[in-house]
């Protein structure tokens, strides 16, 4: 069953993390790399979390490194791209609205909080 | 003459008891039962004045013919573990006489679920499981729920989804219930509809909460089958919990009856970005579990992949790259089996819509290669525990057990048509080690379990219909 997110992959794409626009030069990308691991050596608290299409999520010193490595490879730096370059559709996706998740469905069994999430 | 009749029922009793007399454990249990009531009575009568009396009379009505609402109503509900356990160890409730011990322990896992786990009381409940002598439906639920307990979804769900598909002969109906409710609710809390659909349109048993919850998820879903509001009110009125159902209820009523499925128009966007958009918005609401949506999204983004051949070129060339397009559009794909492939691990009703040839149909491969590879494993290990005649204790041995079956039964939910190489895959380790289990361990319900199972699917081999059949005949014996 599903718990797990199943974007959060997606929102770890490099320019996300990295907070560049895909037409980014590969200096842009160094400085603004470079400037996130300084803020989080320093702790800034704001830093540990980026904005995404997809929802905010939050990133550390490893993933921004990754991130970096990523974009120095001509081939991975376009993939990523493409995965970047995503427009998020609004509105109503699921053919029925009401079909969602039962929220107090655990409480029917008295078993409130007891899933593991 | 009395003498001689004292002599006769003391004759009687010591064969029963050296087993030369066989009499079923519930014609046993209710002649103690009576015998408890009677002695009870007289001394109530003998020794407490009349008020008390009554009491007495009503408490000991109770305790020895109806523990089990007491159970449920009082002791489960006041959160005490370790009270639910005792008192039906002594009330002996004539529905769970096969498996006493194992009935008591669900319900001690019962009583804890309110009260907030607590490790000291599941590892005293897990002791008193592994003790049980014999297990059997209700052992599997006591497994599952302690599993549960613990937080461990996945065994849990194993196991009390084995516990559900069981031949009644091995699973009393309340154990069912029990199993098939948590299975529901497992389904119904992320909006799995689909599930909670096949879990209560169940074939071997119908049960009030589960039927009446299918028949809300087929509204819910826009089931064409779905029934109108004048047919689910009894139906929702006749089911327990309807104070927690009721706007789930409401929920299904407000949805239209036997209105045409409405399917999202095709994403009609052409751009590239615009349908990976759409995935992601799929990828979302793939709680709702709406693999039509999903599938479709998909294929939006694999077809409009190609389109940005010439841009991949371009980009690839100002970044001073000497490789051509086709390996990023490759590694892109693989990527998008990679996004997908997790949610049809979770749910297989997710690829019902692949196309063949479909990216989704290669995330189907990739979870059926898995899934084969799991149960190769456990017939691989079953093959070399028969050879070497060794055994897991009984509950580990449940669990192995519904973990093959899972992995099966979600094999055949993605592809159908792999019945029988799943059938062929199977049938010899794991024939041969339910055999060793009966013979060698004496392990009846767990080799009867795995007899019926595999005849389920042998109807293409005759041979092996007649062998399992015959063995399942000796199981009925043994039970």
């Amino acid at each position: 069953m599903t718990t797990g997110d199943p974007l959060a992959l997606w929102r770890s794409n490099p320019f996300f993390v990295l907070e560049v626009a895909t037409d980014a030069t590969p200096t842009d990308v160094e400085r603004a790399g470079q400037r996130l691991l300084a803020l989080l050596t320093v702790g800034s608290a704001n830093v540990q979390t980026y904005p995404t299409p997809l929802g905010p999520a939050t990133r550390d010193a490893e993933q921004i490194r990754q991130a970096l490595a990523a974009l120095r490879d001509p081939e991975q730096r376009v993939l990523h791209e493409l995965w970047a370059s995503v427009i998020p559709a609004g509105g109503q996706a699921s053919a029925n609205g009401n079909a969602g998740p039962w929220e107090e469905a655990e409480r029917a069994l008295g078993w409130s909080a007891l899933w593991a999430r | 003459m009395g003498a001689v009749a004292g002599v006769v029922i003391v004759i009687v009793i010591v064969r029963i008891l050296s087993g030369s007399i066989k009499v079923p454990a519930i014609a046993l249990a209710i002649g103690a039962k009576v015998g408890l009531f009677v002695f009870t009575i007289a001394m109530v009568q003998a020794t407490a004045p009349e008020v008390a009396n009554a009491v007495l009379h009503a408490v000991a009505f109770f305790l020895i013919w109806a523990p089990t609402p007491l159970l449920r109503w009082i002791v489960v509900p006041l959160r005490m573990p370790r009270t639910a356990y005792w008192t039906v160890r002594i009330c002996f409730p004539l529905g769970l006489i096969k498996e006493i011990e194992a009935a008591a322990v669900v319900y001690g896992a019962l009583a804890l679920v309110p009260k907030g786990p607590s490790d000291q009381t599941i590892s005293w409940l897990e002791r008193k499981l592994r003790n049980a002598e014999t297990m059997q439906g209700s052992g599997v639920v006591a497994a599952g729920l302690l599993a549960a307990l613990r937080k461990d979804v996945d065994r849990a769900r194993g196991l009390l989804a084995t516990a559900d598909r069981m031949h009644p002969r091995l699973i009393p109906r309340t154990m069912r219930a029990i199993a098939r409710d948590w299975l529901v609710v497992d389904a119904a809390r992320v909006g799995n509809w689909h599930r909670v659909i096949r879990l209560g349109r169940h074939g071997v048993t119908r049960l009030r909460w589960s039927y009446s919850m299918a028949r809300i998820g087929e509204r819910l879903t826009g089931d064409p089958q779905a029934w109108r509001n004048w047919q689910l009110w009894p139906c929702f009125l006749w089911a327990p919990r309807r104070r927690v159902t009721y706007p789930l209820f409401r929920r299904a009523l407000a949805v239209p009856v036997r209105r045409p499925v409405q399917l999202d128009a095709a994403p009609s966007a052409t751009e590239f970005s615009l349908a990976l958009g759409g995935l992601a918005r799929a990828l979302e609401v793939a709680n709702a579990h709406d693999g039509e949506l999903l599938a479709r999204s998909v294929q939006a983004v694999d077809r409009d992949l190609d389109s940005m051949r010439e841009m991949i070129e371009q980009r690839l060339g100002m970044l001073g790259s000497r490789r051509d397009a086709g390996s990023v559009l490759t590694q892109f794909r693989q990527h998008l089996i990679d996004l997908v492939t997790p949610l049809i691990e979770d749910d297989p009703y997710l690829a019902r819509a692949a196309q063949p040839g479909s990216i989704m149909e290669q995330a189907v491969w990739q979870v059926r290669r898995r899934l084969m590879g799991d149960i190769d494993a456990q017939c691989r290990d079953y093959r070399d525990r028969t050879a070497g005649e060794s055994s897991l204790d009984l509950v580990a041995e449940w669990e192995r057990w519904a973990w093959l079956n899972s992995s099966a039964i979600r094999l055949l939910e993605l592809d159908s048509a792999a019945e029988s190489v799943v059938f062929q895959m199977v049938y010899a380790p794991v024939c041969n080690f339910a055999v060793y289990q009966h013979n060698g361990r004496k392990r009846i319900a767990l080799a009867h379990d795995m007899f019926i199972w595999l005849l389920r699917y042998a109807q293409s081999v005759p041979e092996a219909r007649q062998l399992l059949a015959k063995n399942v005949q000796a199981g009925i014996a043994g039970i």
